[in-house]
C-alpha cells in the first residue's frame, strides 16, 4: 500500500505541475490585445488627420462637422473595439482550443481611484497647477499601476505585469523629462495622443513578448505530457 | 493513523476521480469557468478518442456539464465542472493528504 500511495504522490505532483503550467499557458493568452492596439491606433491617426486638416485650412465652414464627425467615428470605434473584443478575443487560439478564466470582479473603487487619477491630472494641468509632462507621467503611471492591480483579478498576469510595468516606465521616464512626441500641438492633442500612443505601444509590445512567452508555456507542456504522446487506434483502457 | 482508519479513507476514494487523465481533466476544469474539447486535446496530449472516453464517464458521474453548440456550420462542445465535481475534486484531494501527509 505504501508503493500506491508513493505513486499516487508522485502523480500528484506532476499533476501539480501540470495544473500550474495549463494556468499559464491560460493566463497568457496576449494576442486579443492587438484589437484595442489597432482600433486605439486608428483613433490616433484619425486625430491627427483632424488636426493636421484643421491646421492646413484653419476657419473653413466644414471645421465643425469635421470636429464633430471625428468624435461620432471615435465613439464608433470605441464600440466596435469593445463587440470586436468580446468576440474575436479567443480566436487568435482557435487551433489551441478556448478557455474561459474564472475571474475576480474589480472592486468598484479601484475604478473610482483609476478614473480620479487620470482625470484629475488631466484637470490639474487645465488649471495650470502641473505642467502637461507631469499630467501624462500621472496618467500613464496611474494606468500602469491599475493594469497592474487587475492582472490577478482578471487572471491575465504575465500580460498585466509586462503592460503595467512599462506604462510606469514610460511614466517615469517622461516625468525625466524626454521630449514629449506631440508637444507643441494644442494641449488636449499633446495630452491625449501622447497618452494613447504610450498605452498602443506598450500594449503592442506586451501582446508580443506575452505571446512568445505563451509559445514557450505550449511548448513545455508539449514535451511535459503526462500522459505520454498518444497515437490515434492504440487502445484506451 | 491505523490499518482500519486508511483503508476506509481508501474505500472513500472516487474511482471515477482517481483516474489520472479525469483528475487532470477536473484539475484543468477547476480554475476555469468553460473549457473546450481543443483546449484539452492541445494541453493533455490524448487522442480524440481517448478524451471523449474520459470526459463521457465524468458527464455520467454529472462532475462535468457538456454545451454543445454550432458555431456557423462548425460544432462546438465545451465543458464545465460541476458543483458535485468540485466537491469530488476536493474531497478527493483531501483524502489524499490524509493518506500521505508531507
Amino acid at each position: 500500500m505504501s508503493g500506491d500511495i508513493k505513486n499516487r504522490k508522485e502523480e500528484a505532483e506532476k499533476l501539480n505541475r501540470l495544473g500550474r503550467l495549463v494556468d499559464k499557458y491560460a493566463q497568457s493568452r496576449a494576442l486579443g490585445l492587438l484589437i484595442p492596439a489597432v482600433i486605439l491606433g486608428t483613433i490616433v491617426a484619425l486625430i491627427i488627420g483632424t488636426t493636421e486638416l484643421t491646421d492646413w485650412k484653419p476657419g473653413g465652414w466644414w471645421a465643425p462637422y469635421l470636429n464633430w464627425g471625428t468624435i461620432g467615428i471615435i465613439a464608433g470605434l470605441l464600440w466596435l473595439g469593445a463587440k470586436l473584443v468580446a468576440r474575436y478575443e479567443f480566436s487568435f487560439y482557435q487551433r489551441d482550443g478556448k478557455i474561459e478564466l474564472q475571474t475576480e470582479k474589480i472592486p468598484a473603487w479601484w475604478w473610482v481611484a483609476f478614473f480620479a487619477a487620470v482625470i484629475g491630472s488631466v484637470f490639474l494641468s487645465l488649471s495650470e497647477v502641473i505642467s502637461v509632462r507631469w499630467a501624462l507621467a500621472l496618467a500613464i503611471g496611474s494606468t500602469g499601476v491599475f493594469v497592474l492591480c487587475i492582472g490577478k483579478k482578471e487572471k491575465a498576469m504575465p500580460v498585466c505585469a509586462v503592460l503595467g510595468s512599462l506604462l510606469i516606465v514610460e511614466a517615469v521616464v517622461i516625468a525625466a523629462g524626454v521630449p514629449i512626441p506631440f508637444a507643441g500641438k494644442e494641449w488636449l492633442y499633446s495630452f491625449f495622443l501622447t497618452f494613447e500612443t504610450s498605452v498602443v505601444g506598450a500594449g503592442l509590445i506586451s501582446a508580443m513578448v506575452v505571446h512568445i512567452y505563451n509559445r514557450r508555456i505550449l511548448r513545455k507542456l508539449k514535451k511535459m505530457r503526462p500522459f505520454g504522446e498518444q497515437e490515434p487506434g492504440k487502445s484506451d483502457s | 493513523m491505523s490499518k482500519s482508519q486508511v483503508n476506509q479513507i481508501h474505500n472513500s476514494i472516487n474511482r471515477v476521480v482517481h483516474e489520472p487523465v479525469r483528475l487532470a481533466i477536473l484539475k484543468i476544469m477547476t480554475s476555469a469557468k468553460k473549457v473546450d474539447f481543443n483546449f484539452l486535446l492541445t494541453t493533455l496530449g490524448l487522442t480524440k478518442g481517448n478524451l471523449a472516453t474520459h470526459i463521457n464517464k465524468l458527464e455520467t458521474a454529472d462532475f462535468i456539464e457538456v454545451k454543445k453548440e454550432f458555431r456557423g456550420k462548425m460544432p462546438h462542445t465545451s465543458y464545465r465542472i460541476t458543483r458535485t465535481g468540485r466537491r469530488q475534486f476536493q474531497k478527493y484531494w483531501e483524502n489524499m493528504k490524509e493518506l500521505a501527509p508531507e
